[in-house]
Formats: structure tokens, sequence, C-alpha cells
């Protein structure tokens, strides 16, 4: 992991186009400013890790079980 | 009526694990710019209904990844007060204003062998701009939005 420092006010760049600016500091948390291409996703690694989970757990859900879903589903739905 | 530019009529084959070999337009195609989340390399998908033309239960499968496919539904068939809360930096992701037309869905899931159990990602739905084919994964915070919300199979909010 690379470590800098910085102080409020200043910036990192990452590759040529995505910077990561120190807007504000206070007590223990820190507003910072994102800037990169469309295409680059930015989410709270938390956020992002959980749905990762999710997205992958669903993209297992087999065939067969979306069918059996499927049926109840028309089941109910008479 | 605007006449149909030739390339987006074209037909296009797929490949995919699911459904076998797939015959689609490339105007149905619809591009992700920033996938999936956990899936940045995969950006076009298409929708293919589970179960004809009356499905209730959709798929969204990778152009790229014949393999990769998500169960997808409409969250308002499940959860009738599903309200979309699209942030100034999505909507001008998607390009959407006020006369454009958008789609909402959401990721399904299933715990193991247990389809009466399937959970909704509210958290994570996405938003397609239907009018440029472009879509987004987009995530909302609150309680009205969970990672897996649990249907009420017998309760389905209505039909389409």
């Amino acid at each position: 992991m690379l470590l800098l420092t910085r102080h409020n006010a200043e910036s990192i760049i990452i590759g040529d186009d995505i910077s990561i600016k120190i807007l504000k500091i206070e007590g223990n948390h820190v507003v910072l400013g994102i800037t990169a291409p469309r295409s680059i996703s930015v989410h709270r690694e938390e956020v992002y890790l959980a749905i990762k989970n999710e997205n992958t757990n669903s993209s297992a859900v087999p065939l067969n079980a979306i069918s059996s879903l499927n049926e109840i589903l028309k089941k109910n739905a008479k | 009526m605007a006449r149909k530019s030739q390339p987006n009529n074209v037909e296009v084959k797929l490949r995919t694990d699911r459904f076998g070999e797939i015959i689609t337009r490339k105007e149905n195609i619809i591009e992700f710019p920033e996938g999936i989340i956990g899936f940045s390399t995969y950006h076009q998908y298409v929708i293919v209904p589970h179960d004809g033309s009356n499905s209730l239960l959709y798929w969204l499968q990778s152009i790229d990844e014949p393999n990769l496919a998500f169960p997808i539904t409409s969250p308002t068939l499940f959860k009738s007060d599903f309200k979309l809360d699209l942030s100034p930096d999505d909507q001008s992701k998607l390009k959407i204003n006020e006369k454009t037309e958008i789609q909402v869905l959401t990721i399904l899931s299933i715990p193991s062998g247990q389809p009466q159990f399937m959970t909704l990602n509210l958290q994570a739905p996405i938003v397609m701009n239907c009018n440029e084919r472009l879509a987004k994964q987009i995530i909302l915070s609150g309680p009205d939005y969970p990672l897996q919300f649990k249907v009420a199979l017998n309760a389905l909010a209505n039909q389409a």
C-alpha cells in the first residue's frame, strides 16, 4: 500500500484521470472529492463489498431455482 | 416514424450457458459503462425473459461471458411502493432528463434450494435509460432499500 500524507485541500492523482482531493478534515472524518472518468465506479468500500458479494450470489442462482420460483409465482397469481 | 438505421437491426448471436445460443438484435444490447458492481470488466448485456413473453422473471445476460447472468425482475411487482431516488450524479451519467424513458430492475437472490425465500437487492437496483440503452447499478441508502428485501410470495403486489 502506498502511503502519502496530504493536508486539507491537497490532492492525489491516480493514473492520468483519477484525482482525490481532501475537502474537509473534521474530528475523525474526512470529506473527499473524487474525480474519475465515467467508466470508473467509486464507492465506499464496505458498501461495495456487500453489494459485490450479493451480486456474486445472484450470479450463481441456477436456472432451475428461477424456474421453481416462476412456478410459485404463477400459482400465487391465480 | 424514424427509419431504423441498418446497424441496430443487425442480428447478433450470443453463446450463453443457460439458454444455449440466442439471437437478438444489436438494438437490444444494453451498455453498462461501469459494469455491474464486482464485475467491472463486462459492459454489455441483454435482457432475456425466463419464460416467454409473459415472464415476470428475466435474466441480465452478459454478451461477453456466456456463464454470467443475473436473475432480475421489476421491483414494483413485489414492492408496489418502491420509489427510485436518483442522485444528480447518476442522472448525469445515465443522460436522464424529464423526457427520458427509464426502467428500473432489481437483481434477485435465492438461498440455496429455497425459492420461497427469494430476496431482492433494493439497495443496488439497475436503472436503465431506455432511449440510449444505457444502464447503471446505482446504490441507494436508507431503510427503504435493503440489500436483501424479503419478498412475501403470497402477496404479489400486482401483475404487470
